[in-house]
């Protein structure tokens, strides 16, 4: 990424950033007050872009797995951007999923009357242990050009490395080998850890029993495959926005390809199945989707500018790296549709199923649409996670050609 | 001198996870038994449950009678909240299309149709909401009863998003400034942020009283008792009167029975 890219989107960040606040003091002053979503539609904004970043953390963990667990060299250059693009998707992740809670402050009551019926408690014990395995790994993998820039007194911020390198001034050879068999290890254990990740976030849906969509062995699959697209495209984005590796870029067009298709099958069968069913609820929900007062999302957002504009990119032009980047742009651009459309029509047809007359019910006004508040808190976050992203890239060693593989020194 | 460190850093750090550690132990190890000998007037079950009787409801009560609902919402301090999507109720009216969804056809009698059917939360034998709540703040007693401890509430609304009922609210506000009647000083008050429901009257079990929606329907349409108890009045109407439940399809198994 050069200079002007780099300014042109840190100014933007740090203006989100700024013009975000005013939600942010708003909401940790007034609490879930100043939200659009109530009782009837209780998850809104924050929990789709919750599974928004939860997804673009997926593709990177996808990287990091096949560079140092299976030791793929045509990944290890771009092993450490992904490991810290986990990183920082978990960390806007926990932020959106925290902000969305009522009492935040009593998040310890996971650790002193836990409930493990239940998946949110598992999902906190996933997060906490991706966020600890991707934490450790990220530290292993740029210790060495860490600690080098903290030996180098003359470059500017030499402290700041120092600090980052927890103190150390030498990195030999055996600590070389003892760093690449940690970031093995850690592999080897995030594997089973994140598939369980990916997975029970769309198990915590799909046992959710009275609601029409969620409710389905489907939920979990498709949960994992949104994930590998909307997680890989941004990988794919990355690396032509970082490094410009046009053979890998092709490698990852044709995943994203593979990936957008079987998604596009997952989405259809649903809605093919939903409706021929014709379980009443279930067709009530998928109206709600197609129909609703939000169907440009889903036909104009999703499917025309996140789907089959890609598509024809990645097809038509699927030798052009420039080409396979717009389309992972897009994708990723967009899918805040897919899991806003996820999201709410399913809340909103809690119990009106087959009732049209029930939509004007007083009680049960199902119309949501986020707020200023909701979209000021979202923009903070999202600056933030850019702002930290930024940084990260530009001083620390995330992006070195050549390095990064599983033997990175 | 480098050694003597080194130890004094590790005696050190693990006192401190010691000392971190000793309130999640505390919570583990506590003696689940009551600290407080029950009142020798508390009404005991097996298993509440309650039949709402609601043709007698229809029949017997004054017309837009709410006496129920006014009686629950006083005795819990339950703010009325003008705001739909905001408001909190613990018992609530109902149309029966809404109440019993799939249960409705085009030739139900007019009167079932159109009256109102008084609808609470369904202290499932099954209950979604116990099993999603990831902090215990929801449970099950063993007489029944699906409670719930303020104080471990985090408002994830995991159990609104899981109840098939509706029967849970959300304080999005603080409810405090508006409850309009008598503030009662012996039940508490919630605060923002945490989910609440009906709990079958707990409070009041515990003192040898029934439920305040029961004691205030005047002619009698609210039945409650030990559903284990054969000689029970619950269970008199159940063997002799044809009753439905809310959503028994998804295999919830309320406590809450209706005669229509």
């Amino acid at each position: 990424m050069n200079t002007k890219w780099f300014n042109f989107l840190m100014t933007a960040a740090v203006l989100g950033l700024a013009a975000g606040s005013w939600g942010m003091v708003e909401r940790l002053l007034y609490g879930l007050n100043p939200v659009a979503f109530g009782s009837y539609v209780p998850w809104g904004l924050w929990v789709a872009c919750y599974l928004l970043f939860l997804g673009l953390s997926a593709g990177a963990f996808l990287v990091t797995i096949m560079t140092y667990l299976f030791q793929m060299k045509r990944f290890e250059k771009i092993g450490r951007l992904s490991a810290f693009t986990v990183l920082i998707a978990l960390l806007c992740e926990v932020l959106f999923i925290t902000i969305d809670l009522g009492r935040m402050a009593r998040i310890y009551q996971f650790l002193l009357t836990p409930s493990f019926s239940s998946l949110m408690t598992w999902m906190f014990v996933l997060f906490n242990a991706m966020l600890i395995l991707y934490f450790l790994k990220t530290f292993f993998l740029l210790r060495e050009d860490l600690v080098q820039a903290a030996a180098d007194r003359k470059r500017r911020g030499s402290g700041i490395y120092r600090i980052l390198a927890l103190g150390r001034v030498s990195y030999s050879t055996s600590d070389r080998l003892a760093d690449e068999k940690r970031v093995h290890i850690l592999s080897i254990i995030s594997l089973p850890v994140g598939l369980l990740f990916y997975g029970t976030n769309g198990a915590f849906f799909a046992i959710l029993m009275n609601r029409p969509i969620w409710n389905s062995a489907l939920t979990p699959l498709l949960f994992i495959v949104a994930a590998l697209l909307s997680g890989g495209a941004l990988i794919t984005f990355l690396i032509h926005s970082y490094m410009r590796d046009e053979e890998l870029e092709r490698i990852l067009g044709k995943t994203i390809l593979f990936l957008l298709v079987v998604f596009l099958l997952l989405e259809g069968f649903q809605f093919f199945v939903g409706y021929q069913s014709a379980v009443t609820a279930v067709v009530t929900s998928l109206d709600l989707v197609v129909l609703g007062p939000h169907w440009w999302t889903f036909w104009i957002v999703h499917l025309v500018v996140g789907s089959l504009i890609p598509l024809y990119l990645l097809t038509a032009r699927r030798h052009n790296s420039t080409a396979i980047s717009w389309a992972c742009f897009l994708i990723v651009a967009t899918f805040i549709a897919v899991r806003y459309n996820f999201v709410i029509p399913d809340l909103a047809v809690y119990k009106i199923e087959g009732l049209e007359q029930a939509f004007v019910h007083k009680r049960l006004d199902t119309s949501y649409v986020p707020n200023l508040n909701e979209w000021l808190v979202s923009i903070w976050i999202v600056s933030l996670g850019m702002i930290v992203f930024l940084a990260g890239t530009r001083w620390l060693p995330v992006v070195s050609s050549g390095k990064g593989g599983p033997d990175h020194g | 001198m480098e050694s003597s460190r080194r130890n004094f850093m590790k005696i050190g750090g693990a006192c401190a996870l010691g000392l971190g550690a000793l309130p999640i132990v505390k919570a583990y190890a506590k003696n689940e038994k009551p600290q407080v000998a029950p009142d020798s007037k508390a009404l005991v079950a097996t298993k509440w449950a309650m039949v709402i009787d609601m043709k007698k409801c229809w029949e017997k009560g004054k017309p837009g009678c709410k006496d129920c609902l006014l009686a629950c919402h006083s005795v819990h301090n339950v703010p009325e909240i003008k705001t739909i999507k905001e408001e909190i109720k613990w018992i609530w009216n109902e149309q029966y299309e809404h109440a019993f969804p799939g249960q409705e056809n085009h030739f139900l009698p007019e009167e079932i149709r159109q009256k109102p059917f008084i609808v609470l939360c369904n202290h499932c034998t099954n209950p979604p909401c116990v099993r999603v709540c990831p902090t215990k703040a929801t449970f099950k007693r063993k007489d029944g009863i699906t409670m719930m401890d303020y104080h471990r509430c985090i408002g994830c609304r995991y159990c609104m998003a899981g109840c098939p009922y509706g029967a849970r609210s959300f304080n999005f506000r603080d409810p405090r400034p508006y409850i309009q009647t008598e503030l009662n000083m012996t039940y508490p008050t919630r605060e923002r942020g945490v989910v609440e429901k009906c709990s079958f009257c707990d409070e009041r079990l515990a003192v040898g009283l029934l439920p305040a929606c029961v004691e205030a329907c005047k002619c009698g349409a609210l039945c409650f008792g030990d559903i284990e108890d054969p000689n029970s009045e619950v269970r008199k109407l159940l063997a002799s009167r044809f009753t439905i439940r809310r959503k028994p399809e998804l295999g919830t198994q309320p406590s809450v029975y209706y005669i229509v």
